[in-house]
């Protein structure tokens, strides 16, 4: 009797490990190599940076003077990786050159966008 | 089947388990150093194996604990017929080799959670969190196999087992090791994303990310593992007090020491980009000291009142913990250039360097604690004999590093992120610093004299405002920016915001909880008296009259208690009946204390011992606001929760984020 | 590409850096303090481990220190005075007998211990006067978790 189950325990093992590599049409592509840096990581990091700076500075930890300082160095920082990401992308798609302007904030960019680059709305 | 056979499967779900996990490490790593996608895929499967072998090797001492099959040593030495079945099942865990079984079966289960949080192939960091899970779990299945099996079986069945320690038969400790074992095995999936993200290079954000609520988890069931432990000791053990440096205690507390300094900094890198290699350093810290702290618990190397013997499990332990801590220090070391930092400290002035402050706090109590743990230990092997370090070293180290924390507490509510102006610095300063004064001034009127209990709850004072005043600000900030009322700006300003708010919380509950422990610690009072029925004994405000004793019987135990009327200001307020419990199976007595709790003190009294003549001895003892220590515990889980509920902003950035990535592919 | 699309430094970078210096050098002497008051204090509270014999050998050295001390318990030798609380057992081995009297609540462990660490102070007579003590008991997993 423990013999069955001891010799079926150790099957079932073999079969579940063994069985995706005797079968191979069940194999997708290989995961999706993403780029080391982040930069969309590091674009959400600066609009979170930005949004905390207006909060401070309506509680009252951040003089004025320091508040646009600091604003505008973090919009100048977003602006860059906003560029980079672009550039990024039109390395990607060949520069398909059909532009389409934001519903939002009327800007241009490639048609092939889902998000405008400049605010974020939904294209 | 009969119960040899029975163990024998049992013993081969482990074995199996073991050769699942080392297959599962082997499989993964091949499927990414050869790119072959089909070995992955097995090793996924393997994960669900491995979960599935240990849920059956549980099931089967389960049912072995339930059943009372008594050759099974762990089974004869953990149950008897006599015990209730609640700590019959629990006693999975009673004992050493039952509770490495759960260590391994929680961690399967983490395993196969992550495997679901995570259902595609495409997260290039899976296959590793995989291998090295599967590490670990290969790791306390070598001990299960190798060391000591919970299968291992007796010549023969003894009529009946010697049953839990009664001591142990409390819910308290029965919920204490299960939330501090998911504490524990909660850290290795942090971790192991971390050891991932160091083994691609895939170092950006997205680790911290999928990571922090597993991180705020372990640390929740730490916290809860805290609290359940103190709270045993203080209802069950019956000397007054609730934390004694022990060991064990210890244990526990130093991988929630740097896990708080991880669960800081790691926001430091979330909106700065800073401190990547410092994240690093604590997650893979905090994780070994989780494992130090299961080797310590459950090996007795270090004189201790909780341990379980001492067993051959050390070399293995120190194995797997330098393994771990050479190869990771390793990748870090070849990663140095990809952990660059992107920021720079704005000023000294901002809420960063509180943070790296606090850091440095946090990690000096941790290893001022772990060198007090294992300083006997060190002394044994360097000078040959035992020096162990008394209970006031931890009290006068860490009592001003603690002190210190909270002031920070405070301060760092005070400052905002990257630059605070000294003008509106000194300016937010000012009610906080009026409201310690005034707490001052009452308290010394009162009569507290003690300096370190006075500076302590000033501080107390002083953070409580802060943090107060933190809530105000922001309602009225709201209030302008929105146009709400005030009560739904409060409601948003926290629903809006959660892991701020939540975290002001949490801080809400460490100062309730800091409040308690100076109150209990320094004006604790105590009397001590041996009273023939009629006589009572004074102590504070209280007035205890012993009636008699009484003796009454329980199935597995003798039961005496005293009868107790309490007056305060000669008005009977309560009665109460303190206990002293014989169980003859065990050979063994226990205390049970009677605890009458208010606002402002606990009333604490122990049977110490009874005599012939039907006189009792009684100590009373006095705890000033430790139900604050509760209550603050409970803010504090509250708080955290906020803190891991889903946040509808970082939610939608998440989304935004992973759908360009799919559509370019960067 | 990575470099040329690497964004440039932001500004006040020297300013920052006096920062991360002025951090490192505060970090290290708040560890430093740190260090020292652990090192200090773990002085003054070190309590070493003496065996029975050493004891003997070593009382009147000994007399008025802090120690503790690990030895069997003679269990017939218990006395436990329930009205003032007084607890009076010996240590024994190897024909080496100590007395230890301990001032408190008797653990509940007491009777079935087999051996007792007793922390105080030994006094002239050869009476070591417990402020702490701890029964193991003989149970693997039983050791007792009961400390006063």
């Amino acid at each position: 009797m423990e013999t069955v189950v001891i010799l079926g325990l150790v099957a079932v093992v073999i079969l579940i490990l063994g069985y995706p590599l005797v079968n191979p049409q069940q194999v997708p592509a290989h995961a999706i190599a993403t780029s080391d840096n982040d930069l969309f990581g590091e674009r959400e990091i600066v609009f979170e940076t930005l949004r905390d700076l207006q909060f401070e500075y309506a509680t009252g930890k951040l003089s004025a003077q320091d508040y646009e300082q600091l604003k505008a160095r973090y919009e100048l920082q977003a602006a860059q990786i906003l560029r980079e990401i672009d550039a990024r992308q039109a390395v990607k798609q060949g520069n398909s050159p059909v532009a389409v302007t934001c519903p939002r904030c009327h800007s241009q960019m490639r048609a092939k966008y889902k998000f405008c680059t400049k605010c974020g709305a939904k294209l | 089947m009969a119960n040899p056979q029975i163990a024998e499967v049992g013993n081969l779900a482990l074995v199996l388990g073991l050769a699942a996990s080392v297959y599962v490490v082997f499989a993964a790593v091949f499927s990414q150093i050869k790119r072959r996608n089909e070995f992955f895929l097995s090793a996924r499967n393997g994960v669900w194996l491995i979960a599935g072998l240990a849920t059956l090797a549980v099931v089967i001492l389960e049912w072995a604990l339930i059943t009372h099959q008594f050759r099974f040593e762990y089974v004869a030495s953990h149950v008897s017929r006599d015990q209730p079945l609640f700590y019959t099942i629990t006693a999975l865990w009673g004992g050493q080799q039952g509770s490495l079984l759960f260590w391994v079966w929680l961690l399967s289960l983490f395993g196969a959670i992550v495997l679901l949080q995570h259902p595609g192939e495409s997260d290039p960091l899976i296959p590793w969190v995989i291998a090295f899970l599967a590490f670990t779990s290969a790791f306390f299945f070598s001990l299960l196999v190798f060391v000591s099996s919970p299968f291992t079986l007796l010549a023969q069945a003894p009529a009946d087992g010697i049953g839990l320690n009664p001591l142990l038969q409390d819910p308290g400790m029965i919920i204490h090791p299960v939330t501090q074992y998911l504490g524990y095995v909660g850290f290795a999936v942090p971790f192991a994303f971390a050891f991932a993200a160091l083994v691609t290079g895939k170092l950006g954000y997205d680790w911290i990310r999928t990571t922090r609520r597993w991180a705020l988890f372990a640390w929740l069931f730490l916290s809860l593992g805290l609290l359940f432990g103190m709270r045993w000791a203080y209802v069950e053990l019956g000397w007054g007090g609730y934390w004694g440096w022990d060991p064990v205690e210890n244990a526990a507390l130093i991988p929630w020491l740097t896990g708080t300094a991880y669960l800081h900094s790691v926001m430091i890198q979330e909106k700065r980009g800073m401190l990547k290699v410092w994240n690093l350093v604590l997650i893979l810290l905090t994780f070994l000291l989780t494992i130090l702290g299961t080797f310590i618990t459950r090996s007795g190397v270090i004189q201790s009142v909780h341990a379980f013997g001492v067993s051959s499990m050390g070399p293995f332990f120190l194995a797997y913990i330098a393994a771990v801590l050479v190869v990771t220090v390793y990748f870090i070391y070849v990663r140095l250039d990809k952990l660059k930092e992107e920021n720079r400290l704005d000023s000294m002035l901002s809420r960063e360097a509180t943070f790296l402050l606090n850091n440095l706090i946090l990690l000096g109590a941790a290893v001022a604690t772990l060198w007090g743990t294992v300083f006997p230990l060190i002394s044994e092997v360097i000078v040959g004999k035992q020096i162990t370090v008394a209970a006031p070293f931890f009290n006068q180290v860490n009592g001003p590093i603690f002190l210190a924390l909270v002031l920070l507490m405070g301060v760092c509510t005070l400052i905002g992120w990257r630059r605070a102006s000294p003008r509106h610095l000194v300016r937010n300063f000012m009610s906080p610093a009026a409201v310690a004064v005034v707490t001052m001034v009452v308290l010394m009127l009162i009569g507290v004299r003690d300096p370190y209990g006075l500076i302590a709850l000033v501080a107390a004072a002083f953070v409580l405002t802060t943090i107060l005043l933190e809530f105000y600000r922001g309602t009225r900030a709201r209030m302008r920016m929105y146009k709400e009322n005030a009560a739904i700006a409060q409601a948003q300003l926290v629903n809006k915001n959660r892991r701020r708010y939540g975290g002001y919380i949490v801080h809400l509950g460490v100062i309730l909880a800091v409040i308690g422990i100076v109150g209990s610690t320094f004006f604790q009072t105590s009397a001590q008296q041996n009273l023939a029925p009629g006589q009572t004994v004074e102590l504070g405000p209280y007035l205890v009259q012993f009636d008699r004793l009484t003796v009454t019987r329980e199935p597995n135990a003798q039961v005496i208690g005293a009868d107790l009327v309490v007056f305060e200001n000669g008005r009977q307020i309560d009665t109460m009946r303190p206990l002293k419990a014989y169980y003859p199976a065990a050979d063994q007595m226990t205390t049970e204390v009677a605890v009458r709790t208010t606002m402002r003190d606990d009333l604490y009294v122990i049977l110490a011992g009874w005599n012939d003549d039907g006189s009792a001895t009684l100590k009373v003892i006095i705890n000033p606001l430790v139900l604050w220590l509760w209550v603050g515990f409970g803010v504090f889980i509250l708080g955290t929760i906020i803190t891991m509920l889903p946040d509808p902003r970082e939610a939608k950035a998440l989304e935004r984020v992973r759908a360009e990535k799919a559509w370019v592919g960067a | 590409m990575e470099s040329t699309l690497r964004r440039p430094p932001v500004k006040s970078t020297t300013a920052a850096r006096g920062n991360s210096i002025k951090f490192i050098a505060g970090g290290i002497v708040l560890l430093g303090v740190i260090a020292f008051v652990m090192f200090n204090t773990i002085q003054a509270n070190t309590v070493y481990y003496y065996t029975l014999s050493e004891v003997q050998t070593q009382q009147a050295s000994l007399v008025g220190k802090t120690i503790r001390v690990n030895g069997p318990l003679d269990k017939t030798s218990i006395r436990n005075d329930q009205k003032n609380l007084v607890l009076e057992f010996n240590l024994v081995q190897d024909g080496i007998v100590l007395p230890v009297v301990y001032q408190g609540v008797a653990p509940d462990t007491m009777s079935s211990g087999e051996s007792v660490v007793a922390e105080g102070k030994l006094d002239s007579d050869g009476v070591f006067r417990a402020q702490s003590i701890l029964v193991k008991c003989p149970s693997k997993y039983q050791e007792s978790p009961v400390q006063y």
